[in-house]
């Protein structure tokens, strides 16, 4: 009895040494891999943005919103203003950063001003701030961008029972908590949520949002590379929705 | 086929079994089983006929995760939306929901003695009389089991889950039994059909798809997710090693987090409030248990 308890500890601390090494193997394999990629799009001297707009035009059906995971990562600016003016190329109106750590949401002016740097000059960029930001007399494209944490998570709803319960509403029911939920929020549920880092987790997201979200995993942004993006987007444009039916 | 099966493990998967038992094990695991119409048209084979099978494979699912020393098991049976199907599918579900809990009541003293303790989660107001009072027989009996939790999601969704947590809330309030201020998200936490469940460590989806489909979305909010490409009734218990694997692979980042509710360090006002409610979800199912059918 024992010793078989033994040996099964030790097949155990075997068996996950291994994929360990599997494991570091493989992620090491993927950064170089990443690198070398990064290199030969410099060297074809093809855009980032024309590769994206190319591969646009066949995929069927892009998100409206998309919501960025960042898992346990330290956020690379300049990587996630990278991937602003991505969403903006394919035609994503809706952009979202969840990092459930509360530091991108603290640093909002850096990524700002990163994006700043990178965004071409037809497109309005307009930062979710708890108000309706709305300006007039802009004409061209309006892309719509926000920061949120752990903290805007269980605790919306908590808001949301509390304003419900004081108020005069007769009957709770699905559409009152959505509407109220949503009040102040022009964003609507994201389609496609990109999950940074190996653990599909969703770190707390908000619940109410992410009913039938389809979430893909894309490693990690930093020197992210487009053919990651389009791929992610082509993996969601293929699956159907079918609404329970 | 019943809901306490025998084991059918061959040798090499009990030893499997055991090499992981060395490490962390998930408490509770939730199953999204997905999957049952496509293997009817992958094997040719009656809606009616994979969806028999889609059971079978619940109930064996759940004997080897006994054999893995997880405790809590969830399946989301039956969604609301669910109820947009065809009728003609309905049906065939319904009946067999309604055998399936009748089997239950005749397996009585197998249940009795293996302490498993049976939860139906859910709006179960949605749905058809008899199926409400077998599922009242089932978990009044149950109620006092403590080994093995069993909870089947049906008419389920998460936001129906929430508003009907804030809806209780409310009444709360009204009745005066609650202040403005007491509303947190452990009270919440504690207003849904889950009040009981341990907290999710992991979700487990079938044939790929990488939505939540509206399944425990307050609940799995650190729950390690993972997604599988077979088909819910070809689902085998590899898959679910690889699970365990894979949340003990996670489990130092995943154990970092986590929402810590606990029911005693709740103000007396709250623990009262959750107790009436306690006693009257019970009498509820005991109207439905004595309705005539």
């Amino acid at each position: 009895m024992f010793l078989n308890l033994f040996s099964y500890k030790t097949a155990y601390v075997v068996v996950h040494t291994l994929y360990e090494y599997f494991e570091f193997f493989y992620y090491t394999f993927l950064y170089y891999y990443q690198i070398l990629l990064n290199i030969y799009h410099k060297y074809t001297k093809i855009q980032d943005r024309q590769f994206i707009a190319e591969n646009v035009k066949i995929i069927k059906r892009i998100p409206i919103h998309v919501s960025i995971i960042l898992a346990n990562e330290e956020p690379s600016y300049n990587d996630l203003a990278k991937l602003v003016t991505w969403c903006v190329t394919s035609g994503i109106t809706y952009i979202s950063f969840y990092d459930h750590k509360g530091v991108l949401k603290k640093s909002q002016e850096k990524l700002q001003k990163a994006i700043e740097a990178k965004k071409c000059s037809d497109t309005y960029i307009i930062w979710y701030n708890g108000e309706h930001g709305y300006k007039n007399g802009f004409v061209g494209r309006k892309v719509y961008l926000r920061t949120f944490s752990l903290s805007d998570s269980r605790e919306t709803i908590v808001n949301t029972a509390k304003r419900l319960c004081q108020g005069n509403v007769k009957e709770i029911n699905l559409e009152t908590v959505n509407k109220n939920l949503k009040d102040k929020y022009v964003f609507p549920d994201p389609e496609l949520c990109l999950y940074c880092g190996n653990v599909f987790t969703l770190y707390g997201y908000p619940p109410w949002e992410v009913r039938l979200t389809e979430f893909i995993g894309i490693g990690t942004h930093h020197n992210i590379n487009p053919r990651t993006f389009v791929r992610a987007l082509y993996r969601f444009s293929k699956t159907e929705m079918r609404l329970g039916k | 086929m019943s809901w306490i099966v025998s084991n059918s493990l061959t040798w090499f998967q009990k030893f499997c079994i055991n090499i992981l038992k060395c490490g962390p094990i998930p408490q509770h695991v939730a199953f999204i089983m997905d999957g049952n119409r496509r293997y009817a048209k992958k094997k040719q084979v009656e809606k009616r006929i994979a969806h028999t099978r889609g059971f079978d494979k619940l109930a064996e699912t759940l004997q080897w995760c006994l054999e893995l020393g997880i405790r809590e098991v969830t399946m989301y049976a039956f969604s609301i939306e669910n109820f947009n199907r065809s009728a003609e599918e309905v049906d065939t579900l319904m009946n067999l929901a309604r055998e399936k809990y009748k089997r239950l009541m005749d397996e009585k003293d197998k249940l009795m003695a293996d302490g498993v303790r049976i939860r139906v989660l859910g709006n179960l107001d949605l749905l058809p009389a008899d199926i409400r009072k077998s599922i009242a027989e089932a978990m009044l009996m149950t109620k006092d089991n403590n080994k093995i939790f069993l909870n089947v999601a049906m008419a389920y969704t998460s936001r129906d889950d929430i508003t009907n947590a804030i809806k209780v809330v409310k009444d709360g309030v009204h009745e005066g039994a609650l202040e403005i201020d007491d509303i947190d998200d452990q009270l919440l936490n504690f207003s849904m059909y889950t009040n009981h469940c341990q907290n999710l460590d992991v979700l487990v989806r079938t044939s790929g798809e990488t939505r939540l489909s509206d399944f425990f979305l307050w609940q799995c909010a650190f729950a390690n997710v993972y997604i599988t490409d077979v088909l819910w009734p070809e689902f085998s218990v590899w898959q679910l090693l690889g699970v365990v694997f894979k949340f003990q692979r996670n489990y130092h980042i995943l154990n970092k987090y986590n929402y810590e509710y606990k029911t005693d360090s709740l103000t007396t006002r709250k623990q009262k409030f959750l107790e009436k409610l306690e006693f009257h979800r019970i009498s509820t199912l005991e109207g439905y248990k004595s309705l005539c059918t």
